[in-house]
């Protein structure tokens, strides 16, 4: 296990450093500026806005489903942060293509609002059906 | 090891919950570049065979500036090498033997669509003002602005046998949008340097 955790260690790290060395060999120092920044607005944007978010959001959770078992809740959560997920990117794609390409017919040529809604809604059915399930289970486990 | 201090989340349902979240993004929007997947391309922004001829655009001729240039009926391509130089029309483009092939556009905006492209091949464009084998070449689009204007390739491409001038796309003649009257379509090089609405070749030395 150990030699396991230092073999995939070591060769992650050598990934990383092999990467860092081509980033500043073959970008212009314009792009590694750019680059920059949009890391640190990435960080401020995570620590600043999501962890917030979501901590509040899983303690919420956490605490109304006190009495549900740590499967459905695990569920839940993961649902919840699927549909989430869907819902940043698409937004996010939809309003950089916009800005990028207005007017051009072949370019946001779905319904994404009513495909994010069906989705949403296919999410919360599995999520009810999961729950439920679980929930059957272990109320019958401890009858027993 | 610390035990966790919400006991019912674990790395393994973390990781799992994750990679689930990855795989559905992942799956329903890759169909806009891999076939296969086009039935559950729900949420990406292109979808595969859309557009005119069956393949998407990420620049149009509006957003490019460049109907008017392009549909006039005088155009013609200028291939130049040195102090020798000619000029041909559509017309006389056809009028060389036509090569088909079947190559992507890859946009490194993230779709990708292949197509059948028809037209001239440039290796012998090239030889028309006798261009050396080994030479590449700069390629110009009617475009009046644009980062990707100014096209250049190397030997490697312009000797490829795949490499065209196409005149037609999916058996038809080009399409305004993807770039009437003749654009650049070459083998392992992303969409932004398939130049469109060519106006001039010339071999470098």
């Amino acid at each position: 296990m150990r030699a396991a955790r230092l073999v995939t260690a070591a060769a992650g790290l050598g990934l990383v450093l092999t990467g860092a060395v081509f980033l500043v060999t073959t970008l212009p120092f314009r792009a590694l500026v750019g680059l920059a920044v949009w890391l640190v607005c990435a960080l401020i944007l995570h620590d600043g806005v999501f962890v917030p978010l979501t901590t509040a959001a899983i303690a919420i959770v956490n605490r109304a489903g006190r009495r549900f078992p740590g499967a459905a809740l695990l569920t839940l959560k993961a649902g919840f942060a699927l549909g989430a997920l869907l819902t940043l990117v698409v937004s996010i794609e939809s309003y950089v293509q916009l800005r990028h390409h207005p007017r051009n017919p072949t370019i946001l040529v779905g319904d994404y609002g009513l495909r994010l809604l069906l989705v949403w809604a296919v999410v919360l059915a599995i999520l009810a059906v999961v729950t439920v399930v679980t929930l059957l289970r272990t109320r019958r486990t401890s009858d027993r | 090891m610390t035990a966790p201090r919400d006991p019912r989340t674990t790395r393994r349902a973390f990781l799992g919950g994750v990679g689930v979240s990855m795989a559905t993004l992942a799956g329903l929007t890759a169909g806009q570049s891999f076939g296969w997947l086009a039935p559950f391309n729900l949420f990406a922004p292109r979808r595969q065979g859309g557009g005119p001829q069956q393949l998407p655009i990420t620049r149009t001729a509006k957003q490019a500036h460049v109907a008017d240039y392009a549909r006039d009926p005088s155009w013609t391509l200028a291939v130049g090498h040195g102090s020798r130089s000619r000029r041909f029309s559509r017309k006389e483009l056809l009028a060389h033997p036509q090569t088909e092939v079947v190559l992507p556009i890859a946009c490194v905006e993230g779709w990708s669509t292949y197509a059948t492209w028809r037209g001239v091949r440039l290796r012998d464009l090239v030889a028309t003002v006798g261009g050396p084998g080994d030479a590449g070449i700069r390629v110009t689009s009617l475009e009046p602005r644009g980062h990707y204007r100014v096209m250049t390739m190397g030997a490697e491409y312009v000797q490829d046998p795949a490499t065209l001038v196409a005149l037609e796309v999916n058996g038809e003649t080009l399409d305004l949008d993807h770039g009437y009257p003749a654009r650049m379509i070459a083998p392992g090089r992303p969409g932004v340097l398939q130049t469109k609405w060519l106006r001039s070749i010339e071999v470098l030395e």
